[in-house]
């Protein structure tokens, strides 16, 4: 692969990456520095990638092990803000309906938020996040339904008053 | 309505394949509507992100990918160098045609004779 494929797929897939890592972070950020990470790792790697269908699927699962590895390093620094801390301080107070959103993506379990979040913003389907996951098709499934009802249940509470708020601008402009 | 109707729902929301049979029980299930709006309301939500990264990440990028932030300038650079060559060259040889005739040792050709007669055109002593 030349170096023009690189960039070609930095231009396909570049946005679904930074928002699945910003949505899986909390941070935009810090999801800036991960994507970079990300597709620093593609071009070094793109002599071994042979399998160009499957392109989603490999750039999917060196984000996933981009974030892994930042786990690791985080793990290895002396206690200090969680991931999901610094998700909730870094959100704008403007923001109320994203923010209740990224609070309950968070609240979700690591495996069942990233199978969720390949899904609904990097668009991959239960085989391409699979492979990404090393998990079964299956399995993605799974992890897919039980991040949906558990978000439809910390959401449920709060989407009627949401939907409400966001309808009364519109009324009151007619 | 039980968790297999709802990962059925979900599947089917994903475009997976799901068996029609399946599918037609996990709708009669009470709550299914509920359940398949929701999760519509969930995507929408999250489809609803134009986030997008920083000059500065794009420029670190171009970078990483060997892409040239401004490709246009060496060829624009070319075209300005070529250009001031071209009208030094210009301005060069008109100024040497100009100074030419200056620098000649025989005055110019006269293209009219004005005659002025002494007592017509003029007279001595009369200042008016």
């Amino acid at each position: 692969m030349s170096p023009s494929d690189a960039a070609e797929l930095f231009d396909r897939h570049h946005l679904a990456v930074f928002r699945f890592l910003r949505r899986m972070t909390g941070s935009p950020s810090l999801a800036e520095d991960l994507t970079q990470e990300v597709f620093l790792r593609v071009v070094r790697g793109l002599d071994a990638y042979e399998d160009r269908s499957r392109e989603i699927s490999w750039i999917f699962r060196i984000a996933r092990n981009v974030l892994v590895d930042r786990h690791r390093a985080r793990a290895r620094l002396p206690p200090g803000q969680s991931m999901q801390d610094a998700a909730i301080v870094s959100r704008p107070a403007t923001q109320h309906l994203t923010a209740m959103l990224d609070e309950a993506l968070a609240s979700l379990g690591e495996e069942d938020r990233e199978a969720f979040l390949m899904r609904e913003v990097g668009g991959l389907g239960y085989r391409e996040i699979s492979e990404a996951c090393d998990i079964t098709a299956d399995a993605a499934r799974m992890r897919i339904y039980r991040a949906r009802v558990a978000l439809r249940e910390a959401l449920g509470p709060w989407r009627p008053a949401a939907a409400a708020a966001a309808a009364t601008p519109k009324e009151a402009s007619k | 309505m039980n968790q297999d109707s709802r990962v059925v729902l979900s599947s089917f929301m994903d475009g997976e394949p799901v068996d029609a049979d399946v599918l037609a029980a996990a709708l009669q299930a009470p709550g299914a509507r509920e359940a398949l709006v929701d999760f519509a309301r969930l995507r929408a939500e999250l489809a609803d992100d134009d986030s997008r990264p920083s000059p500065d990440f794009h420029r670190a990028m171009n970078g990483i990918l060997g892409r040239r932030t401004l490709p246009a300038w060496p060829a624009l650079r070319r075209v300005a160098a070529v250009v001031v060559l071209a009208l030094a060259a210009v301005g060069a040889i008109s100024l040497g045609t100009r100074f030419r005739g200056h620098a000649a040792d025989e005055p110019p050709r006269a293209t009219r004779v004005i005659q002025f007669t002494p007592g017509v055109d003029w007279h001595e002593g009369d200042p008016r």
